[in-house]
């Protein structure tokens, strides 16, 4: 099998699944359809990794598209997640049809637009072509609006307003990014388009470098809206919130990680053409500090259970990019967040989506003993929280540690510092209410939850074991293969 | 010759964002965004050496259609379906949002020269009326209340990105100003959907409506 015929069989796949998702008419046999792609394209995609042993980076569909480590890294993780969700979101949406939560119509369109949303996260990471990456960023904006609301209730149409809108504003930025870029890169010798990655990161060193750090900074901020970065995040919390579960997760898992993953190619083209200067860097650390100063502020004061955790992926979403504008060994711990990022997200979100349930609320302050009334999710949540505010034996901690080994090792303080006071003060915000909610006393003496399905079981024992994993020991292959994709946001595509 | 032509079409492309800011009525900013796209669309005609001749028509035949003809007609049919007719209460005032628009075009005409990607532009006219123009469509999402006036602002910022496009990027083929094009057919679509859902869910497509999510 060779690549092109993978990738192709992908795309045909989802495309196959959104068609069969339209044609069915039974909502129970309809949300099997995104299980069964999802796996076919989880398993179809891994063989893509291999011809990355022998040659690096290769480009397909005469080089518009493109797979190297940082992108292979991107779609594995694209993939796992969907995978996870979708099983997921066979039970939660059937609970929530039974109890006359949802309308059956959304089960349709979601499970349409489900998959065409996979697809063109998948898009943005495979393309070598920036407009192409740009046009499938926006389609995923597009795609996944209507996901948001499940109830025409005002919340979720305001919130999907705020998504639209501030998005596609966003997006326009990232284009005027994208075009002044192509302007800086007006000299490249030779023929051939100016909108491949590969080609402007060969020649970055003839790219007009002032015009270039000016498109970089349209590019962050186009791309970080969508990514969350504050000041841009504010459509982030509503859309998040107000979504149903699955797609919270998702929204917060992945898509989030492949906003930022544009940025991250742009990176080292202009890092490139200033000559190593690393102000490109230091435009990511900014936006990465504002995100955790806001998360710090925001998140102690959350009321509501899924807010909580929108803010928190703000505040991973600003470590991540602190890593970036840090460089070495942050780019390598900033990978490796972005992967237990995920994983513990969807879990949270999979375990506050049954908790709120539960409850009849989202209202934190009204929840408590979630450990014993919600057997399972009630655990995940604690566990997935503390997984995500960096206790120990968990890979956030190491990563967040060699972030601030690196800000040390670079002599600048006033980042180790701001980082660790943010870390710090979310550390204790979101501690103070997953303690009130897992073990807080409770007066109310409602029922507990039935037991939680064998999959589900399956799910959060599998994400746990794999988080736990990963902090305690990183084997040496997957180990290489991250050094790999960093080297990617380091230096950039080898042609 | 091609000069001055391109000199006019950047002078009324400024007229129509300044007709936006200054008219109430729902259906007169929607002629200003349609002129405008009507503007938009003879761009590239006036481009000093064009790519390829087939992509350039191409691109002047789908622009002039969908920003010209499709997307507001669409917007009309919207408005009068959810029954607008004017802006009622806006954020900003009339007199002061005219205003705005003729410090901001001036500061983009006169004070732009020195930002750097001034030198790679095809014509001054080009990047500055791509900038004025941006200033225009934030103001407008900003300033207006009606959800309809914030698609037609979404529509101004996305025609000035257009114009940028067109300006420096003329020596790449258009294919990108394409699939632009086409994300933005789809977005005012969905956009106009929205409108909908929001019209039946509150009676009115304010966006006062939707201030509940703080914090």
């Amino acid at each position: 099998m060779t690549p092109t015929l993978i990738v192709s069989g992908i795309f045909l796949v989802l495309g196959a699944g959104v068609l069969a998702s339209l044609a069915l008419a039974d909502p129970r046999r309809a949300l099997r359809v995104p299980v069964v792609t999802a796996l076919a394209v989880f398993s179809g995609s891994l063989p893509l990794a291999l011809p990355l042993q022998a040659n690096g980076a290769y480009s397909l569909f005469g080089d518009q598209l493109l797979v190297d480590h940082l992108s292979m890294y991107h779609i594995v993780l694209v993939n796992l997640v969907f995978l996870l969700t979708a099983i997921y979101a066979t039970g939660y949406f059937r609970q929530r049809v039974a109890t006359g939560n949802l309308s059956a119509s959304y089960i349709k369109r979601y499970c349409m637009l489900w998959q065409a949303f996979q697809a063109m996260l998948l898009l943005v990471l495979l393309a070598n072509n920036i407009g192409l990456m740009w046009v499938a960023l926006e389609a995923t904006t597009l795609v996944s609006a209507f996901l948001i609301i499940s109830e025409t209730d005002s919340l979720s149409l305001e919130a999907m307003w705020k998504y639209l809108l501030i998005c596609s504003v966003g997006i326009v930025f990232a284009f005027m990014g994208t075009i002044l870029t192509i302007a800086a890169a007006k000299n490249l010798p030779g023929k051939g388009s100016l909108f491949l990655l590969n080609r402007l990161q060969m020649h970055a060193d003839l790219i007009d470098p002032k015009l270039m750090l000016f498109a970089f900074i349209f590019i962050v901020v186009g791309f970080g809206t969508k990514a969350g970065l504050s000041p841009m995040h504010t459509w982030l919390p509503d859309a998040h919130s107000q979504a149903p579960t699955p797609v919270s997760a998702v929204f917060s898992g992945v898509m989030l990680n492949c906003a930022l993953y544009c940025i991250m190619r742009y990176l080292p083209i202009t890092e490139a053409a200033l000559g190593r200067d690393q102000q490109a860097h230091g435009v990511l650390l900014l936006f990465g500090i504002l995100s955790l100063l806001f998360a710090a502020i925001f998140i102690p004061i959350q009321n509501d259970i899924k807010r909580f955790l929108a803010y928190c992926s703000v505040e991973h979403m600003g470590i991540i990019a602190v890593g970036l504008g840090l460089g070495g060994i942050g780019t390598f711990a900033a990978l490796l967040h972005a992967a237990n990022h995920s994983l513990a997200k969807v879990l949270s979100f999979f375990s506050a989506g049954h908790i709120s349930d539960h409850y009849g609320t989202r209202d934190m302050s009204r929840m408590a003993n979630a450990g014993e009334r919600v057997p399972l999710w009630g655990k995940a949540f604690f566990v997935s929280i503390l997984v995500l505010i960096g206790v120990a034996p968990f890979a956030v901690f190491l990563s967040e540690f060699l972030i601030v080994k690196e800000a040390f090792f670079q002599g600048r303080f006033w980042i180790a510092g701001l980082f660790f006071f943010c870390v710090l003060a979310v550390f204790f915000g979101a501690l103070k209410h997953v303690l009130s909610v897992s073990f807080g006393r409770d007066t109310s003496g409602g029922p507990a939850a039935p037991r939680a399905r064998f999959i589900d079981t399956m799910i959060v024992l599998g994400c746990l074991a794999l988080l736990l994993l990963l902090g305690l020991w990183i084997p040496s292959p997957f180990a290489a293969f991250l050094k790999n994709a960093a080297a990617a946001v380091e230096m950039g595509v080898r042609p | 010759m091609k000069f001055n032509v391109l000199a006019w079409v950047s002078l009324a492309i400024v007229v129509a964002n300044l007709y936006m800011l200054a008219t109430s009525r729902v259906s007169g900013m929607i002629r200003g965004v349609a002129a405008q796209g009507f503007l938009l669309s003879i761009l590239p005609l006036l481009l000093p050496n064009p790519a390829e001749k087939f992509h350039m028509f191409l691109l002047v035949f789908l622009s002039m259609a969908i920003k010209g003809i499709l997307i507001p007609k669409y917007l009309y049919r919207a408005i009068r379906d959810v029954r607008v007719v004017r802006e009622v209460n806006p954020v900003v005032g009339y007199s002061f949002s005219v205003s705005y628009g003729i410090l901001t075009s001036a500061f983009a005409f006169y004070v732009l020269r020195k930002i750097p990607f001034y030198s790679v532009a095809i014509s001054p006219f080009h990047a500055s009326t791509a900038i004025a123009t941006a200033f225009i469509g934030l103001f407008l999402i900003v300033a207006r209340r009606n959800v309809v006036s914030q698609i037609i602002g979404y529509l101004v910022f996305e025609n000035s990105g257009f114009i940028l496009g067109l300006s420096i990027a003329a020596f790449q083929p258009l294919f990108v100003e394409m699939g632009i094009l086409l994300d933005m057919l789809v977005g005012v679509f969905i956009m106009v959907m929205a409108v909908h859902h929001i019209h039946s869910e509150h009676d009115t497509i304010s966006s006062g409506s939707l201030e509940r999510l703080t914090r």
